[in-house]
């Protein structure tokens, strides 16, 4: 009997130590998983803030910094190639504006306008290289008279107003002139490289609290924007895009995070002077 | 109790005799496997180590993770007639889209091969129509699980620093090859798909190259001279504060003695740690005699490698692990440019991590980083062929033996008009009793 009751004892005692012992091999186990339970974790408290978002990928992207120039001597082609339009050029911020002629201008489907534009655009004769620029329609949404085109660069678009074509809708629908801005002969800087993904991308911007209560992530987009000027070049970097909107508020603000080191990108790039 | 266990035995009788004696042998028998599963389990190491990290590291946001800083720097193909190229473009990444196109792949098994002798194993290094993925010094197996997605089970005895991709009809195998003391593993794999031979057609720049065993060195001979580009990068520099936030454990507001003289500005905190912030240069020396050592293999040692560079907050962008010494407790890590190191950005690379004596950590790196490429017109650099390089070494009186590596690097040159710009030169780095320099610096010296 007695040897029954030791039996007893460490069959109670090695259950105890099961338990424990499991415990310690689950936390084990927890911790080698710890970078997406970290993310997920992330993502809870951001919609226990009120923060919808549809669930971000978590695959890493690829990309270049891309250096890129103002062309002047462009610009200036383009008045004698376009017709129909009256153009003025801004050498500051390097901005064609084009102002078309009355029989020139047409009404525009706001529901599907890159239909008609797409047309548009292509033609040398209405827009100086307009196929190198696509419909973008997250930044159309931005202003209601405004539809946007963005520039294509090699493995990417610019979503910066370096590289964009605006066109201004007047009160009738109709499109009456446009705004150009174009990075004239894009260069790789260096080789392809990896970039954070976009779930990373998302969680850091909440934890750098530039995301507010009560907001909607309306769009993600990894996209070129202007890193540096460097003398007359400007150097652009992969960039992950983010259209939010506060859910008592009609706006949409743009928030971006550099794709390569994940830090928030200033509205105001860097400027640097190198005497060569 | 007593009473109880009569009211078992009365209630199930005879059955109840075996029951409680299986029981007991199936809690014993669960508590071994657990104490297996723990043991075998390496997180329970990084977990120690982590803590140790985190407690005094600040956010754990890396752009990086632990496969890019362990990662192959050079692919080398080599065709049906023995020749051998290595693999550039700067449109592709070829590391990553190889590393990409085997992921999916299944490996099975790993072996050793046997008995391999030298010249056996320049015969694997150097077969017809195979893919070559060069890591800089060896790592372990578990970074080659980590980096490919896979599962095998690899012991931690198994280190190596090249994997061999055949790449004939079958794609069934690869090898698994290290320098330092000529092992060979085989692995046998299942799913191979085809994609590799298309990524490796699409590559633009193949540069001529061989591998060959020279006294009992592999090196990475250049036949012919080459032509390489030189870049500009704006420079970082990050500051005395952050590093003392980082790696202090009260950041800078608490009991910290501070020390400065025109050289050099020392920060203590208690006994156990100091920061050395050389003033001119920017190099920071980081001791901490309160460390934590449980590096027990390569693979610890690397983990515990990389828990340290997030903790010391340096830019993780383009770094790669370069070298290990002989006893395995001191580590380097350097920027690499398109595929080749970077020099000098201190005297030992970009982070030298040292864990000499048990319990000391010690981190030498420096305040500069370099942040983003610039647009620069600079004319391309000629470098002599290596045959040419190793025929100089002879002139100036250096015996060929003692050559231990030698590598085409970037030097690190502060731009003279602003400081706020590096450039990088292309020259020939010779290693010589484990001390990188300049071909030009050994020459004077010879």
């Amino acid at each position: 009997m007695d040897f029954k009751r030791i039996q007893w004892i460490f069959l109670l005692i090695f259950v105890a130590i099961d338990v424990f012992l499991g415990l310690q091999w689950y936390q084990g186990i927890q911790f080698n998983t710890v970078d997406t339970v970290g993310s997920t974790s992330v993502l809870k408290e951001m919609q226990g803030d009120d923060i919808s978002f549809k669930k971000p990928s978590n695959k890493v992207g690829e990309g270049f910094y891309i250096a890129g120039q103002y062309s002047q001597a462009f610009m200036s082609q383009a008045g004698i190639m376009l017709k129909g339009t009256s153009t003025t050029y801004d050498n500051d911020t390097g901005t064609l504006t084009a102002e078309l002629s009355i029989n020139k201008r047409f009404k525009l489907n706001l529901d599907n306008p890159q239909r008609t534009l797409d047309h548009f655009i292509r033609e040398p004769e209405n827009v100086f290289h307009g196929q190198d620029y696509v419909y973008s329609e997250e930044l159309s949404r931005m202003t209601r008279h405004q539809i946007v085109y963005v520039q294509v660069v090699p493995s990417g678009k610019i979503y910066d107003n370096s590289g964009e074509v605006h066109f201004n809708i007047d009160s009738d629908g109709y499109v009456s002139s446009y705004t150009q801005t174009y990075v004239s002969s894009p260069k790789i800087l260096r080789e392809k490289t990896p970039t954070i993904s976009e779930e990373k991308a998302l969680t850091w911007l909440y934890q750098y609290n530039q995301i507010p209560n009560n907001t909607t992530i309306l769009w993600t987009k990894l996209a070129y924007t202007k890193l540096l000027d460097v003398n007359d070049t400007t150097v652009y970097v992969p960039t992950w895009f983010f259209g939010l909107r506060t859910n008592n508020n009609e706006e949409i603000h743009v928030k971006r995070i550099n794709a390569f080191t994940g830090t928030i990108i200033k509205d105001t790039p860097q400027k640097v002077n190198i005497n060569k | 109790m007593h009473n109880r266990d009569s009211h078992f035995v009365k209630k199930f009788g005879v059955f109840s005799q075996y029951m409680l004696p299986t029981s007991l042998v199936l809690v014993i028998a669960i508590s071994l496997a657990f104490t297996w599963l723990i043991w075998t389990n390496p997180a329970h190491f990084n977990k120690s180590m982590n803590e140790n990290t985190t407690a005094t590291g600040p956010t754990q946001l890396s752009a990086r993770v632990i496969t890019d800083i362990y990662a192959p720097t050079q692919i080398i193909y080599t065709d049906a007639s023995q020749n051998q190229k290595l693999l550039f473009d700067q449109k592709i990444n070829v590391v990553n889209e190889v590393i990409k196109d085997i992921q999916p792949w299944h490996f099975n098994k790993i072996k050793q091969i046997e008995n391999v002798t030298t010249k056996k194993y320049g015969q694997i290094l150097n077969q017809k129509n195979t893919l070559i993925m060069n890591y800089p010094d060896s790592i372990s197996g578990e970074i080659l699980n980590d980096t490919f997605n896979q599962r095998l089970s690899i012991s931690s005895k198994v280190q190596f620093n090249r994997v061999i991709v055949p790449l004939n009809s079958k794609l069934d195998k690869i090898y698994l090859l290290n320098d330092n003391d000529f092992t060979v593993y085989e692995i046998s794999v299942k799913g191979a798909s085809t994609r590799i031979l298309h990524t490796i057609e699409q590559v633009k720049t193949a540069i001529p190259v061989v591998e060959i065993l020279y006294h009992k060195h592999v090196l990475l001979i250049y036949p012919e001279d080459i032509m390489l580009k030189q870049y500009s990068y704006l420079q970082n520099r990050q500051s005395q504060h952050l590093f003392l936030t980082n790696l202090f454990n009260n950041g800078s507001n608490g009991d910290v003695k501070t020390r400065k003289t025109v050289e050099t500005t020392t920060y203590e905190e208690g006994n156990d740690r100091r920061i050395v912030f050389d003033n001119k240069t920017g190099i920071v020396d980081y001791q901490n005699f309160n460390g934590s050592k449980s590096n027990v293999n390569l693979n610890n040692s690397l983990h515990q490698g990389f828990n340290d560079l997030l903790a010391i907050g340096v830019p993780l962008d383009n770094m790669r692990y370069f070298e290990t010494n002989g006893t395995e407790n001191s580590f380097v890590y350097r920027t690499y440019v398109e595929g080749f190191p970077i020099f000098n950005q201190t005297r030992y690379g970009a982070v030298k991590l040292s864990y000499e004596t048990p319990g000391t950590e010690h981190a030498t790196f420096s305040q500069y980083s370099l942040q983003v490429p610039l647009p620069n017109n600079q004319p391309m650099i000629k470098l002599d062929a290596s045959p040419t390089v190793l025929r100089q070494l002879v002139s100036a009186g250096i015996s060929v033996n003692k050559v231990q590596d030698m590598q085409i690097g970037y030097e690190w040159q502060t731009d003279p008009s602003t400081d706020m710009v590096v450039n990088l030169r292309p020259v020939w780095y010779i290693e010589i009793d484990n001390k990188w320099q300049r071909l030009e610096q050994w020459l004077q010296k010879g």
